[in-house]
C-alpha cells in the first residue's frame, strides 16, 4: 500500500500570491494514499529539507511529492536530500506548481484548482514508480580542447597540470589566437606578446601536451567519459620533424598575399610562419596560392631547403583519439569594416585588429603608425563604437564587450605615439565594468585627453586628405563633423563562421548569433547541455582575455572533476528493452539521436542465433523516450516516464477522481462549479508563455 | 578676555550696519574683545574673484597682515568677507608659489599663520554655548527660526570647517542654546541670488521668492541670516515677493546676532532693529512679550 | 545645429588656458549633468552648465565665451561641492569670466580724471549694449565699476557703485525705488570713506595687472 507525502512550497511569494498553498496541502491530504500533506514557505531551505526526512522517517512513506518550482531548479536538491536517509531519490516527483502555475496565470482561484490537479496528477504517478538505480560507465582520463587561443591554451595547461593527458587542436598553422595579435592590453597596458607567449612555450614543452596544429576536428563519436574523436591534420606540406625552422624557404618564395596573422595590414609569403613567435615555429605551405600548386612551377622553396623537409605530396592525415572530455575554445571574429555601406570603404578605415596590428611593435609597420593609404602618421584619429553590435536592424543586437574597453586602450596607444594627435571616440554607452576598468576609461579621457562624443556616426566621406565624419553629440544635441585622418572601427564579435557544424558535431546547442549555450547561465556557465562538453572564451559569448582565461580555468577543472571519478554515475532515466518482446525490427535504432541502441545476438545454451534484439547504451542514452514511443511490439520503456506512470496520469486528469470534502469547506454554488469546471479545465491546459516571459525574475 | 581682529566688511559699514551693531554687542557681553583692523581695504567680493584670481587673493591677504603681526585671529562676520579672506588664506598656505606671488604684490611678508572665522563659528567655539545660555534672560521659545546659511557660509566645504555644507548646523545650535525652535526646511543653503540681485534683478527675485516661500511653508516666523547680501536682498523685496505669489509674505530677516543679543537682555537700540527693512517688532511684541520702544527708537 | 570639429573651429590653447586658470581637468567631467540639476540659475541659462563643460572639451571657445551662463552663475558653488569627479565649476566659470574680461582689465583709472575718462568710455560702450541688455554686459559693467570703487577709495562705496552702474547699464532707475527706504532705514552713507593707504591699494591694482601679463 502506497503511503505518499505532500510537500506544497510557497517559494516565498512566488507560488503563494497565485496559488493558495494551505487550500493544495489541505486538497492533497485527502487524496488517496496521501498520508501527510504539509506546506513551508521556503522547502528547499535547510528547515524544510528537514521536514521531509522527518515525514519519511515518521510516517515511512514509500513516495514523496515535492509541490514547489520547476524540476530543472530543485529536483537533483530534493533528490540528494532524501537519498542522505537511504531512500530512494527516484521515489521523490516535483509538482511544478510555478512555472507551469503561479508565474503563467493572474486568477487566483484557477491557479488554485491547476495546482491541486498537478499535485494530484503527481501523486498518481509517484504511486507507480519502482525505484531506480544510478549507471555506472567507465571513464577515459584524457582531455580534447578545440582551439588554441588563450582560453583553450589556459584550459590545457590546467588539465595538463592536474596530471591528465590533453589533445590541444588548432586549426591555424600556430596556437596564440587573437591575443597574440595584440599590441598591448587593458587595463594594465602590459605587452600581450610578452604575457602570451610563455605560456604557448610551455605548451610545446609540456609532455603531457599533444599539440595538433593546422588541424580541425572531422567527427566526434560517444558520450560522456568516453568519447572517439577524429582529428584531420591538414598537410602543411612541410616535414616538421626535418624542418630545422631556418626560414631559407620563406625569403625565397615569390608568391606574396596580405597576411592573416597582420589582419591584412602586412604581406607574407606562400610559405609561411604566421609569425615570429609561433608555436610550433614551423612553416606551412598555403596551397591555395603556391606557384608549385596552382601553376605547376616554382619550387624555390624545396630547391633551397637544407633539410629536404618540404614535400608537396604531403596529404591529409587522418588520427583518431579516445576523449573522455571536450573542451570547446573555438573564439571569436571580427565583422568586416564594411557593415555600414554609408560609411564607405575607404583603405583609411580599418577594424580594431587592424589597428593593433599597426601599432604593435612586431606589427608590418614595427609599430610606426602610419595610415594604409599615404604612410603619414594621422594626427587625427576617429574611433566607432558598436559598428554593427547593439545594432537589431544589423542582425546583433547584442554588446561586443570588448569594444569600450580596447576602444579606450587604443586612443591612449594613439596618444602615445603621436603626442599632440586627437582621438575622438563615438560611443552609445561606456560599458567598463570590471576591475579597474572604469578607471582605465577615465585615464584614456582625463590624462591621455580622448574626446568622447556619445551618439553614431552617420557618414564617411573623403574630402582630399582628410575623411569628414558626420556624426550626432547626443549630450550637445546637435550634430557634429568631424576631420580625420584615418578612422578606427571597433566592429562587431561574431562567432566564427562554420562554427555549427562543430556545435552540432559536438551536440551543443548555439543561440541566434551561433554563439554556443552554456547548461545555465548562472549556475552552470562552463558545462552544456551535452555532458562531457565544456565550453571557454568567447566561443560563447564576447569575452575579453581575463574573463576567457578564468573560464577555461573553470572548464579545465570540471574535467579535472569528472577525471577524479573512477567510474561515472549519472540518473538513471534510460530506456530499457523487454528482450523477450522485442522483435528486432530496429525502428527505435533509426530514430535514436544519440546513438544509444546497440544491436545485440540472442543465443541459446549450445550458442546457436536465436535472433536479434535492440540494446541501450546507457551510457549514451539520455533519456527521450523517443524509442520507447516508435517501438511497434511496446517492448521499449523509459525508466522513471514508463506507459504506466504516464497513462494513470492522464487517466486521473481526464475522469477526475471523487474525492471526499475537505472538512470545513464551504460548498460552491452548482452554477458557478459548471461555469467554472469549462473555463479552467481550458485555463489549466493552456499555458502562456507570454505570461510566463513577464513574470520569471532572475 | 579673548582677543581678535576685526574685519567688518564694506557692508557692515553701510548697508548692514545693524549686523555690526548686535555683533559688536553681543561679543562685549560675552567678553570677546574686537579690535577693527585699522584702515582696512575692500576684499574685493565677487567683482576680483570673476575678474582676477590674483588680485581676489591679494586684496583679502592685504588685510590679514596686521592681524598676523598681532597675532590675532580675525574675524570676518560678512560671509562674502568671511568667504573671500578664508580661500585666500587656504590658497596662501596649500601653495607656496602663489604665497610668494601675492607677497610681492602687496609688497609685505605674509606667512598665512592668521585664521579666518565667522560669527557662526566663533559662537561654536569651545564653551560658548554654555556662557551664552549662561546669559539668556528673554524666553524666546515662542519663536520658530529658519536659519538660513544661504552659499558663501556652507560651501566649499573646506570653508564650512567641521559644519555639512549640505546640512549646516552650527547656527541651528546657536538659535536652540538661546531658547527659539528652528524649523527644518529645504532652502538652508539654496542661493539666494544676491550677487545677482543688480544685474540680473529678475533672476534674483524668483530665487528670494523661493526662498522666502519656502521658509513660510515650513511654518517660519522670521529668518536668521549671518550674511548682509542674503539679509538685504530677502528683506527688501518682500512687498514684491507678497504681490508675486499672491499671499501675504512678511518675515523678519534678522542677523542671528540680533536674536542673541534680544535673549540675552541686550540694550535693545544697541541691536539695531530698526534698520531691519520687514519690521520684526510686532514678533517679538507677540511672541515674547517683550515691549519695542525703545528698539523702535 | 551643427558643429565642425577641426583646427579653425577649436580652440585647444582656449581649453588649456581655462585648465590653468582654473586648476581644473576639464577632461574629467563626465557629463553626469549634477551641476546642472542643482544649479540654481540653470534655467536661466542659454547652455546648462554641464553644456558649458561639454563645450569646453571639445574646444569650441566662441560658443563657451558668447553664452549668457558664464555672466549668470552666482558662484554659489552648489555645483563645486557635488561634482563627483572633483572639478570646481564655479573656478571654471570663475576662469572664463576672467579670461573674457581680461582686455578690459588693461585701462583702469588711477586718478579723478582717468575714472571720469573711464566712466565715459564705459558708457559709450554701453550705449550698445543698451540695445542688447545682455547679461554679459550687466555683469561686466558691474564688476568694473566695482573694481574701479576699490581702486579709487580702497572701499566700496555703495550710492556712487549703483549709481554708476545705472548709469552704465542702461537700466537708469534700477533700483532707485529702494533708496528711499535704504534712506528711511539710514543703510546709506552720504559720503565715501577713503582708506589712508590708498596709493597701495592702487599697487596693488598695477602689480596683479603687470603680473598677469609676464604671465601671459
Amino acid at each position: 500500500m502506497a503511503r505518499i507525502g505532500v510537500f506544497v512550497c510557497w517559494c516565498g511569494s512566488n507560488i503563494a500570491e497565485t496559488v493558495d498553498v494551505k487550500e493544495v496541502a489541505k486538497y492533497a491530504g485527502c487524496l488517496p494514499g496521501v498520508v501527510i500533506s504539509i506546506d513551508n514557505k521556503y522547502m528547499c531551505s535547510d528547515p524544510g529539507q528537514r521536514l521531509i526526512l522527518d515525514a519519511i522517517q515518521k510516517e515511512k512513506l514509500t513516495g514523496v511529492v515535492v509541490a514547489a518550482c520547476s524540476p530543472r531548479m530543485h529536483e537533483v536538491t530534493y533528490r540528494r536530500t532524501v537519498a542522505q536517509i537511504g531512500f530512494n531519490p527516484y521515489m521523490l516527483e516535483m509538482a511544478n506548481l510555478r512555472e507551469h502555475c503561479s508565474w503563467v496565470h493572474p486568477d487566483k482561484r484557477m491557479a488554485t484548482e491547476k495546482a491541486k490537479d498537478l499535485v494530484r496528477l503527481m501523486v498518481e504517478k509517484v504511486k507507480r514508480n519502482q525505484p531506480l538505480y544510478n549507471v555506472q560507465i567507465p571513464v577515459t582520463k584524457k582531455a580534447l580542447v578545440i582551439g588554441g587561443g588563450i582560453a583553450g591554451i589556459q584550459a590545457a595547461l590546467d588539465i595538463a597540470q592536474g596530471g591528465y593527458e590533453v589533445i590541444l587542436v588548432e586549426k591555424s598553422p600556430s596556437i596564440g589566437g587573437h591575443m597574440a595579435q595584440l599590441d598591448e592590453t587593458f587595463p594594465t597596458l602590459d605587452c600581450s606578446q610578452c604575457i602570451l607567449t610563455p605560456r604557448m612555450v610551455e605548451v610545446a614543452q609540456n609532455t603531457r601536451i599533444r599539440l595538433y596544429t593546422y588541424s580541425e576536428v572531422e567527427a566526434v563519436d560517444g558520450y560522456i567519459g568516453n568519447f572517439q574523436v577524429t582529428i584531420r591534420k591538414k598537410a602543411r606540406s612541410v616535414d616538421i620533424k626535418k624542418c630545422t625552422g631556418c626560414g631559407q624557404c620563406i625569403q625565397k618564395c615569390p608568391t606574396k598575399t596580405k597576411s592573416e596573422f597582420d589582419a591584412g595590414m602586412g604581406i607574407r609569403k606562400a610559405i609561411y610562419v604566421p609569425f615570429p613567435q609561433a608555436v610550433p615555429n614551423k612553416p606551412v605551405i598555403d596551397r591555395d596560392i603556391c606557384l608549385k600548386f596552382t601553376k605547376d612551377r616554382c619550387g624555390a622553396c624545396q630547391k633551397v631547403c637544407p633539410t629536404g623537409a618540404i614535400n608537396y605530396e604531403q596529404q591529409d592525415e587522418f588520427v583518431t583519439e579516445d576523449v573522455g572530455a571536450i573542451i570547446c575554445a573555438t573564439g571569436y571574429e571580427l565583422t568586416e569594416t564594411h557593415i555600414y555601406p554609408e560609411y564607405g570603404n575607404d583603405p583609411d578605415i580599418i577594424s580594431g585588429l587592424q589597428f593593433e596590428r599597426l601599432v604593435s611593435a612586431s606589427g608590418p609597420t614595427l609599430g610606426e603608425l602610419k595610415r594604409p593609404s599615404d604612410g603619414n602618421a594621422p594626427q587625427s584619429i576617429v574611433f566607432l563604437q558598436c559598428v554593427g553590435s547593439r545594432d537589431p536592424l544589423a542582425g546583433r543586437p547584442y554588446c561586443s564587450k570588448i569594444c569600450c574597453m580596447y576602444t579606450a586602450k587604443h586612443t591612449m596607444l594613439y596618444r602615445h605615439k603621436v603626442h599632440n594627435g586627437k582621438a575622438y571616440v563615438f560611443y552609445m554607452d561606456i560599458r567598463a565594468g570590471g576591475k579597474n576598468y572604469d578607471e582605465f576609461v577615465r585615464r584614456a579621457i582625463e590624462e591621455d585627453h580622448a574626446i568622447y562624443i556619445r551618439g553614431r556616426v552617420s557618414r564617411i566621406y573623403r574630402k582630399g586628405e582628410k575623411l569628414i565624419v558626420l556624426g550626432a553629440d547626443t549630450l550637445l544635441g546637435a550634430q557634429v563633423e568631424i576631420e580625420a585622418d584615418m578612422i578606427v572601427l571597433a566592429t562587431a564579435t561574431v562567432a566564427p563562421k562554420g562554427i555549427e557544424k562543430l556545435a552540432q558535431m559536438l551536440g551543443v546547442s548555439y543561440d541566434l548569433h551561433n554563439f554556443m549555450c552554456e547548461a545555465h547561465p548562472k549556475l552552470r556557465p562552463v558545462e552544456t547541455n551535452s555532458a562531457g562538453v565544456y565550453l571557454a572564451g568567447a566561443c560563447q559569448a564576447p569575452k575579453d582575455i581575463p574573463e576567457s582565461v578564468a573560464q577555461a580555468g573553470a572548464a579545465a577543472s570540471k574535467v579535472l572533476g569528472l577525471f577524479g571519478q573512477k567510474e561515472l554515475s549519472r540518473e538513471p532515466i534510460v530506456a530499457q528493452v523487454n528482450q523477450s518482446t522485442c522483435a528486432g525490427c530496429f525502428t527505435c535504432k533509426e530514430v535514436c539521436a544519440y546513438k544509444a541502441i546497440e544491436i545485440r545476438e540472442i543465443k541459446d545454451k549450445k550458442g546457436n542465433l536465436i535472433k536479434f534484439v535492440a540494446e541501450v547504451n546507457k551510457g549514451k542514452c539520455q533519456g527521450c523516450g523517443a524509442c520507447a514511443a516508435t517501438c511497434r511490439s511496446n517492448s521499449i520503456e523509459l525508466c522513471g516516464f514508463t506507459d504506466s506512470q504516464i497513462f494513470s496520469q492522464i487517466n486521473h486528469l481526464t475522469d477526475g477522481v471523487t474525492i471526499e470534502e475537505p472538512p470545513g469547506e464551504v460548498p460552491m454554488d452548482a452554477e458557478e462549479t459548471q461555469g467554472v469546471s469549462e473555463e479552467t479545465e481550458k485555463e489549466r491546459l493552456i499555458e502562456k508563455p507570454a505570461l510566463a516571459g513577464q513574470k520569471v525574475k532572475n | 578676555m579673548t582677543k581678535y581682529a576685526y574685519y567688518p566688511g564694506c557692508s557692515l559699514h553701510s548697508v548692514a550696519k545693524e549686523y555690526d551693531l548686535s555683533m559688536k554687542a553681543v561679543c562685549r557681553a560675552l567678553g570677546i574683545d574686537l579690535i577693527e583692523i585699522p584702515d582696512w581695504i575692500c576684499c574685493g567680493s565677487s567683482p576680483a574673484h570673476t575678474t582676477s584670481h590674483l588680485l581676489s587673493l591679494a586684496l583679502p591677504i592685504s588685510n590679514c597682515i596686521w592681524a598676523e603681526n598681532q597675532g590675532l585671529d580675525i574675524i570676518a562676520p560678512c560671509a562674502s568677507c568671511f568667504s573671500r579672506l578664508k580661500i585666500a588664506n587656504l590658497e596662501i598656505k596649500k601653495d607656496g608659489k602663489i604665497r610668494q606671488k601675492v607677497n610681492r604684490i602687496i609688497e609685505e611678508e605674509y606667512k598665512g599663520t592668521v585664521d579666518i572665522l565667522n560669527p557662526l563659528q566663533l559662537f561654536n567655539r569651545m564653551d560658548m554655548h554654555g556662557e551664552i545660555k549662561n546669559l539668556v534672560k528673554i524666553d524666546m521659545s515662542g519663536i520658530k527660526v529658519a536659519c538660513y546659511y544661504g552659499c558663501l557660509l556652507s560651501r566649499p566645504g573646506d570653508i564650512a570647517g567641521e559644519d555639512d555644507c549640505e546640512h549646516p548646523k552650527k547656527m541651528d545650535q546657536i538659535i536652540t542654546t538661546i531658547g527659539a525652535s528652528t524649523c527644518d526646511w529645504q532652502c538652508k543653503t539654496e542661493c539666494c541670488g544676491a550677487s545677482l540681485a543688480i544685474t540680473q534683478p529678475k533672476v534674483a527675485f524668483r530665487l528670494v521668492c523661493e526662498v522666502l516661500n519656502s521658509a513660510m511653508e515650513n511654518g517660519a516666523d522670521c529668518i536668521a541670516v549671518a550674511c548682509p547680501l542674503c539679509q538685504s536682498n530677502l528683506d527688501m523685496r518682500q512687498s514684491e515677493v507678497s504681490d508675486h505669489l499672491g499671499k501675504d509674505i512678511h518675515l523678519p530677516v534678522v542677523y542671528f546676532t540680533q536674536l542673541i543679543g534680544l535673549a540675552i537682555g541686550i540694550n535693545q537700540e544697541a541691536l539695531g532693529l530698526k534698520h531691519l527693512i520687514t519690521a520684526p517688532f510686532s514678533l517679538f511684541e507677540e511672541k515674547c512679550n517683550l515691549s519695542m520702544a525703545i528698539a523702535k527708537g | 545645429m551643427k558643429w565642425a570639429l577641426n583646427q579653425n573651429t577649436t580652440d585647444d590653447g582656449f581649453v588649456a588656458r581655462v585648465e590653468k586658470t582654473s586648476g581644473q581637468n576639464i577632461s574629467s567631467c563626465y557629463q553626469c549633468g549634477k551641476c546642472s540639476a542643482g544649479c540654481p540659475v540653470c534655467r536661466d541659462m542659454d547652455l546648462a552648465p554641464n553644456q558649458i563643460m561639454r563645450f569646453l572639451q571639445l574646444g569650441i571657445r566662441d560658443t563657451v565665451l558668447a553664452s549668457r551662463t558664464i555672466w549668470l552663475c552666482a558662484s554659489c558653488q552648489t555645483c563645486s561641492i557635488r561634482c563627483p569627479q572633483i572639478i570646481d565649476l564655479a573656478r571654471v566659470m570663475d576662469s572664463l569670466r576672467i579670461i573674457s574680461q581680461r582686455k578690459e582689465m588693461e585701462s583702469a583709472p588711477n586718478d579723478w580724471q582717468s575714472l571720469l575718462a573711464g566712466i565715459w568710455n564705459r558708457f559709450k560702450e554701453s550705449m550698445i549694449y543698451i540695445l542688447q541688455m545682455d547679461a554679459r554686459s550687466n555683469l561686466r559693467c558691474f564688476n568694473h565699476i566695482f573694481l574701479d570703487s576699490i581702486h579709487y577709495y580702497g572701499r566700496v562705496f555703495e550710492p556712487a557703485l549703483i549709481f554708476n552702474y545705472n548709469i552704465n547699464s542702461g537700466y537708469l532707475f534700477s533700483n532707485f525705488l529702494k533708496a528711499p527706504v535704504m534712506l528711511l532705514k539710514s543703510k546709506i552713507k552720504f559720503l565715501p570713506v577713503e582708506v589712508r593707504r590708498r596709493d597701495k591699494v592702487q599697487k596693488i591694482f598695477e602689480r596683479v595687472k603687470m603680473m598677469e601679463r609676464e604671465e601671459e
